[in-house]
């Protein structure tokens, strides 16, 4: 630095003339104006990107209000980097560059480095300068097999006609192949985080104190559940029951003791029960017992319960298939589609069912056309957290009991002694009292209805397989351990699912989904025609565009919903190989300037330093 | 990966604590292991860098988390060679780079601690844009010269500092550890810093002009991720042309060097915003190259 100082001092000496013209060139040449000057540039750019640039007057006055908006567009704050002033600014650079190299022209080789860097930048400007005045920027839309002999500028839309036509052959959107992604959502700290899904490795789900480890995946699995007898102990009692109707097969499914102990077959006006005691005495009570009348339990309907946020409002409707629903005086209108008794298996008829995870499929018709959501009696917060186009509705809905008033009603009971008896009411009224066994036929009275019990389970489970369908990714599950403060549980989790699983604590929800799609690369073929003929074809994409006739065109654009359509971007920059130069001898001065000039000067100090020594 | 990032975390604590124990006692010797730890580090740290790219397929530096692994090593790479260059070349005036050293560890530690425990470190495909050779080039040379630069901020930060503890003219001597003819003071140290960095600013911002050409079809469009780029090169740019207009100016000649460290110190958050804080931007809306932040 010290040495600098003395060289613009020794500068400085000689050419001490005091006259106008020597004013004017000392001021222009002179790095105090070169800072101020770099400095207000800066300033502009910090001004252009804080104040949102070339938007409509009415934009502005909106967001700065009515004095503030006019006094940014007077002054062209609104559009720094096209606005005179701006263009002054770099005017008085490139002058205070050339006036300084100029004046500080040295035919040496440590001065290569100041020229380089400081004449390149002059050189940068006037060929960004010419592309500013000749260069051309727009686009072209085409789909494919289309061929245009035009483009229209993005500064005023100018219709500018080619030489040649530009044809697109083809239009390529190359995606990713289907990614799936483990999310991991802890609530107390509401934040989400994505979680490897590498087999066998495992992962801290970060500052929480939970582990995660994929065990297994399968591309493309299948959930299979086949009931089975998992002890001998009396854990979950369980009889497979057939209804038959005049001999004929009706339905068939398990009840279970301790979960969904009754069936009612649609329409017959019959009820099955099973009724699991732990005691003689227990069993007693209930052959004895005559059916009450409105008995709470058997009457329960099911409950759909509307919430309206904006006003605060809760609304209760009967749950009833297929019913209709003017929700209050809102512009909503609700209708009930469908139950399931468990979601996971709704595949299965209804009576098939367990009422493990009862659902409702709902349809709500609104001011933005109709919206259907599933409803989860046991997931109330279900709907509170999942993405719903009529946010301002909030549905919970109560599972069903059953519906009272059945003619018939068959009560299987069975004690822990292994006792049976088989219970028959007719209107409510004890008919029938008798032992059964498993697989034979037993008469619903008079109603033509009979019923087998054919299989009987002390503690009913399920066999879950997940087996591999294919090895294309259709429906990707991860079997997933998760250890944390309640222990290690297990889990398969599928990617269609689309359904968080929670772990005990309620605090650790793992979701595994098919990532947003990404797309690859998009290509477009295109052939120059010139008086019909092909003179060129080029495949672009982007970062590889074509250049004919002094244009460029770049893929810009696809459209996700037209695979034929390309968004082609054109530019003309004739300034290039100016600014280009520029870009080279900027390098060149600048490595020159920072590693190269340090080290001849050294070494000629230490010459100098050796010759006085000798 | 992450096991090894955290491993990369505590070799810059202890390096940090190293340097600032050795920068209080003035021990060469604990410099010494401050500088071993720093480059474990260093060793680590590129381990999950490379790690990364040949996991991802592509140059580790498209996200936050990427970007921030990559920082924390170019602060390393750079810091370390300045240390071993000088250590070499001036063996007397090493220690001025222990309260540089300190800073640098906690600067590369910084990153390293929100990559493990804030960053998002899901490999995602690149974007078509930056799908192009140009990309590693570009941001290699960028997050070299934001390095360079992390360490003429420091510079000015320990001036400052030890400027107005210990009075004028002491700021020099403390740093001369004994009045060695050569010494090089901290003003110093952030010049040199500085004119290794700005090269590789400026070579950033050309590679980043010639990308954008070939992948948008203009070198230059005010984005404002190349309007601030150009800022900060603004900023450098007058801190490079300061000692030339400094002497016409009617100032003591011993406050120069705090212009010049104040310049530093303003000059180095620039860098910063220009690499992560563009999003608050009211024009980031308009941006193609924010992103991939979030």
């Amino acid at each position: 630095m010290k040495n600098k100082n003395k060289v613009i001092s020794k500068d400085a000496k000689p050419k001490a003339k005091k006259n106008q013209g020597f004013w004017l060139w000392q001021f222009l040449s002179s790095v105090k104006l070169a800072v101020v000057v770099l400095f207000l540039v800066a300033v502009s750019c910090v001004l252009g990107t804080f104040i949102l640039q070339g938007r409509t007057p009415q934009e502005y006055v909106a967001r700065y209000g009515d004095g503030w908006g006019n006094f940014l567009q007077t002054v062209q704050f609104t559009k720094v980097f096209s606005a005179i002033w701006f263009y002054i600014l770099l005017s008085m650079l490139c002058l205070n560059l050339l006036v300084c190299a100029l004046k500080r022209w040295r035919n040496t080789i440590l001065q290569f480095g100041f020229l380089a860097t400081h004449l390149s930048l002059i050189l940068i400007m006037i060929g960004s300068m010419v592309d500013g005045i000749y260069g051309r920027k727009g686009a072209i839309n085409l789909l494919e097999g289309q061929k245009v002999q035009h483009f229209y500028t993005y500064d005023g839309m100018k219709k500018i006609p080619m030489e040649f036509e530009l044809l697109l052959d083809d239009f390529e959107l190359v995606k990713h192949e289907p990614k799936f992604e483990l999310i991991a959502y802890v609530k107390k700290k509401d934040k989400e985080r994505k979680i490897s899904t590498k087999v066998g490795v495992v992962q801290k789900v970060v500052s929480s104190p939970y582990k995660v480890t994929v065990k297994k995946y399968i591309p493309d699995a299948e959930l299979k559940r086949e009931p089975i007898n998992t002890a001998k102990e009396l854990k979950n009692p369980a009889v497979f029951v057939q209804f038959l109707n005049l001999g004929r097969m009706d339905s068939e499914g398990w009840l279970l003791a301790q979960h969904r102990n009754w069936y009612e077959p649609l329409g017959k006006g019959l009820r099955i029960e099973y009724v699991w005691t732990k005691t003689d005495e227990e069993r007693q009570k209930v052959v004895s017992s005559e059916i009450k009348d409105d008995s709470s339990e058997n009457k329960k309907e099911g409950l759909l319960v509307v919430n309206l946020k904006d006003r605060d409002r809760s609304l209760e409707y009967p749950f009833r298939i297929g019913e209709h629903y003017n929700v209050g005086n809102s512009e909503y209108h609700i209708q009930i589609l469908e139950y399931v008794g468990d979601f996971s298996n709704r595949q299965l008829p209804i009576d098939q069912q367990t009422n493990d995870n009862p659902a409702a499929k709902i349809e709500i018709h609104g001011p933005d056309g109709n919206e259907e959501r599933w409803l989860f009696a046991n997931y109330p917060e279900w709907d509170e957290m999942h993405e719903t186009k009529y946010k301002n509705i909030n549905l919970l809905f109560k599972a069903p009991g059953s519906v009272p008033g059945m003619k018939h009603l068959i009560r299987i009971v069975q004690d822990s002694n292994g006792e049976n008896v088989l219970l028959y009411y007719l209107d409510k009224k004890k008919v029938e009292e008798k032992k059964w066994e498993l697989d034979k036929i037993y008469n619903v009275g008079d109603s033509g209805y009979q019923i087998k019990l054919t299989k009987y389970f002390q503690s009913f489970g399920f066999r879950e397989e997940v087996v591999q369908r294919s090895d294309t990714p259709n429906n990707p599950a991860i079997f997933v351990e998760t250890s944390g403060p309640s222990g290690m549980v297990s889990e398969w989790l599928f990617a269609k699912e689309k359904r968080a699983w929670w772990y005990d604590d309620e605090n650790l929800a793992l979701l595994y989904q098919e990532e947003r799609e990404m797309i690859k690369d998009f290509k477009s073929k295109l052939s120059v025609l010139v008086d019909g003929e092909v003179v060129k074809t080029k495949v672009i994409e982007v970062n590889d565009p074509l250049s004919y006739g002094g244009l460029d065109f770049y893929q810009a654009n696809y459209d996700p919903n037209n695979p034929k359509f390309s968004g082609i971007q054109i530019s003309s920059h004739p300034g290039i190989p100016i600014v280009y130069s520029g870009f080279i001898i900027l390098c060149i001065g600048i490595v020159f300037i920072f590693y190269i000039k340090p080290f001849i000067k050294k070494s000629r100090q230490k010459k100098r330093k050796e010759m006085a020594h000798a | 990966m992450h096991n090894i990032l955290v491993i990369t975390l505590y070799a810059f604590i202890v390096s940090f604590v190293m340097y600032v124990i050795s920068a209080v006692v003035k021990q060469k010797f604990l410099q010494m292991i401050g500088l071993v730890f720093f480059f474990i580090a260093l060793v680590l740290n590129s381990i999950v860098v490379y790690n990364r790219w040949a996991e991802s397929g592509h140059a580790p530096f498209s996200n936050l988390y990427e970007s921030l692994v990559f920082f924390a090593w170019s602060i390393a790479i750079v810091f370390f060679l300045m240390e071993v260059v000088t250590l070499a070349v001036r063996y007397n005036t090493g220690n001025r780079l222990r309260v540089i050293g300190a800073i640098q560890s906690l600067l590369a530690l910084a990153m390293i601690c929100y990559a493990a425990f804030g960053a998002d470190d899901a490999i995602r495909p690149l974007m078509p844009a930056l799908q192009s050779n140009w990309m590693s080039i570009h941001v290699t040379v960028y997050f070299l010269g934001y390095a360079a630069l992390s360490v003429s901020f420091a510079a000015g930060i320990v001036y400052l500092v030890t400027r107005a503890i210990t009075g004028e003219g002491k700021a020099n001597a403390t740093a001369t550890n004994g009045g060695v003819a050569k010494a090089i003071t901290y003003d110093k140290l952030g010049y040199v810093a500085v004119s290794i960095g700005f090269p590789f600013l400026t070579f950033g911002i050309i590679s980043g002009a010639v990308w954008a050409k070939s992948a948008w079809g203009t070198y230059w469009s005010w984005d404002p991720k190349e309007t601030w780029s150009l800022i900060t090169w603004l900023f450098y740019l007058v801190y490079l042309h300061l000692p030339f207009a400094i002497p016409r100016l009617n100032i003591k000649r011993t406050t120069w060097p705090i212009l010049f460290s104040l310049v530093l110190v303003i000059s180095f958050p620039t860098v910063l915003f220009t690499y992560v804080g563009l999003k608050y931007l009211p024009s980031a809306q308009d941006s193609d190259h924010i992103y991939g932040v979030e």
